[in-house]
């Protein structure tokens, strides 16, 4: 938390020594915008080096892109198949049902189901899953390997760390977004459906609806969505961990800004994703 | 602590399918402990005013910008879904079941467990691998209570205050996007839709899901930096699994309080 972010301070006896001018001056610190656009100009950097490396060959992370893949996707379909159940009983299932219910036909639910879970929820459980558990791993793995000089001791060997370690991890998470976006869809389906049943509902006539309230554009939308979230979070992740510095404790400490950033990220660009979208396609708007 | 079996006990074997539920009985235990020692904290209130102090300044932006945020998707969802009905009058009242009573516990619980959760434990795994934990029990001083105590009193004291400004900013944030963004509806029936269909047990309840929420992920969070082992590498493996303890809890605990909250009717002020 906070003693991370404290600015570390010289002890009492060196600073009254740099005032007699005994000592070189400290390097001048940049303002924080500055601080803030040369981080995003590294992260630019970092993407456009990762896509370079992806489109031209030689090829050599395939085999380390079906390993992580598989990894990743056992690491994470479990925490995403539990927290969608977990979100779609409360959040759509029982508010969502109670909402409907005064209006006299609770199977009303599962045209909520359809937009808010393709639309909204889907993106947002699985962009928090995917960010929280499977980039903090990866931040971790790489910002170990950093810290130990494995990344050092491959540019010595004269192998590009970004082609062997970065690109197979970034495409392994931007293929698993959106298929533990399937994961949480199927989840939340069932989750609302147990809700639903709670208020006395028939499970045909849910199935029924909710067939129904499936629009191909949100699905459209979604695969492109869950694909964007997917890569953004792969290079803030693997950024932040190729670049873990400040000796032996920089790992726990690349770990939280990490995490931290793709999490905002997520958000933001699910706003404006959305504010966008919907604007755009007005047949989104029917309510089925 | 300052009971310490010089023989170390011997692990029992645990089957690999059973392994969760003994993690999660391990992190019970130590969440019991904490706040079993938590009271003999308020001995170094200083440190847990400047831990206070520390979450005030790192953490509340980004809490008040993302559930700002959340409110604005609450907002943007509802204006879409209704605008063929016709309904479009009813977003402020829409707030209250999407965002009072769910979404801004899971948002404050997402932010919370990113920001403060990964940072306790990097900060307590760092103290425990480079041995000040230990440094701390040999001069006498109870790290139980200074550093988990303190820790956990710090966020017993901001969760609330916070929260109740956070619920305020996702107000803010449905207005931004239904009234200065989209432009569906004016100011005053968004805000007269609002006030009219909440009450107090809403932010009642809200707050009690947001409370157990941030004592567990600081719990989990000092659990994971107190157990760290392995060196610099074993806290950002730390860090990671107390991520993924952090997010499961936080959807089974809102799962469980709208549960027991909402199974019976959900008390809006319409129907009958």
């Amino acid at each position: 938390m906070a003693l991370l972010d404290r600015p570390s301070e010289e002890p009492a006896e060196l600073a009254e020594r740099r005032e007699l001018d005994e000592l070189p001056p400290l390097p001048k610190q940049d303002p924080a915008f500055i601080k803030g656009a040369s981080l995003a100009w590294a992260l630019l950097v970092f993407t456009a080096a990762t896509l370079r490396a992806l489109v031209t060959p030689p090829y050599v992370w395939r085999g380390e892109f079906v390993e992580q893949s598989w990894l990743l996707f056992k690491r994470g379909s479990i925490p995403a198949a539990v927290s969608a159940a977990g979100f779609g009983y409360g959040a759509p299932g029982l508010q969502g049902t109670a909402l409907v219910e005064p209006f006299g036909d609770i199977n009303r639910v599962a045209a909520i189901l359809g937009a808010a879970t393709i639309r909204e929820q889907a993106v947002w459980v699985t962009g928090m899953v995917v960010a929280g558990v499977v980039g903090t791993a990866i931040t971790a793995d790489l910002g170990a390997r950093r810290i130990r000089d494995e990344l050092s001791a491959l540019e010595v060997m004269g192998v590009d760390a970004i082609r062997r370690m970065v690109v197979p991890r970034v495409l392994a998470i931007t293929l698993l977004m959106p298929a533990l976006g399937l994961v949480v869809i199927v989840a939340e389906y069932y989750a609302v459906q147990v809700a639903y049943l709670q208020y006395d509902g028939k499970e045909g006539a849910f199935r029924e609806a909710a067939a129904y309230s499936f629009a191909s554009i949100d699905v459209y939308i979604f695969f492109i969505k869950t694909l964007t979230v997917g890569f953004i979070v792969g290079i803030v992740c693997c950024f932040k961990g190729m670049n873990a510095s400040g000796g032996s404790l920089g790992v726990g400490r690349a770990v939280n800004p990490a995490v931290v950033l793709s999490f905002v990220l997520v958000w933001v660009l699910n706003f404006a994703f959305n504010s966008t979208y919907l604007s755009l396609f007005p047949e989104a708007q029917t309510l089925r | 602590m300052a009971t310490r079996t010089t023989k170390p006990k011997r692990e029992r074997e645990i089957p690999k399918i059973l392994e969760p539920v003994a993690e999660a009985g391990r992190i019970a235990s130590f969440a019991a402990k904490a706040f079993f020692y938590a009271p003999g904290a308020f001995r170094y209130t200083a440190e847990v005013l400047r831990q206070t102090a520390l979450l005030i300044t790192g953490t509340t932006l980004i809490l008040l910008g993302l559930v700002m945020i959340i409110g604005g998707e609450c907002a943007l969802f509802f204006v879409y879904l209704t605008r063929p009905l016709g309904g479009t009058d009813f977003t402020g009242f829409f707030e209250v079941p999407c965002g009072i009573r769910e979404l801004f516990p899971y948002m404050f619980g997402y932010i919370f467990a990113a920001k403060v959760g990964c940072g306790l434990v990097a900060e307590i795994g760092s103290m425990r691998i480079s041995d000040e934990i230990d440094a701390l029990e040999s001069v006498g001083m109870d790290p139980m209570r200074h550093v988990v105590g303190t820790r956990l009193l710090a966020v017993l004291i901001y969760v609330p205050f916070v929260y109740v400004i956070c619920i305020l900013a996702g107000l803010l944030g449905g207005w931004l996007v239904s009234v200065v963004q989209i432009g569906e509806l004016t100011g005053s029936r968004y805000f007269n839709g609002y006030w009219s269909s909440q009450g107090l047990i809403d932010n009642a309840i809200s707050m009690i899901k947001t409370m157990s929420i941030g004592i567990s992920i600081a719990c989990v969070g000092m659990y994971y930096g107190w157990t760290t082992r392995g060196g610099p590498v074993g806290v950002g493996n730390a860090v990671a699994r107390s991520m993924i303890v952090n997010l499961i809890l936080i959807h089974l605990i809102g799962a469980f309080w709208s549960l027991v909250f909402f199974s019976e009717g959900a008390n809006y002020p319409f129907g009958g």
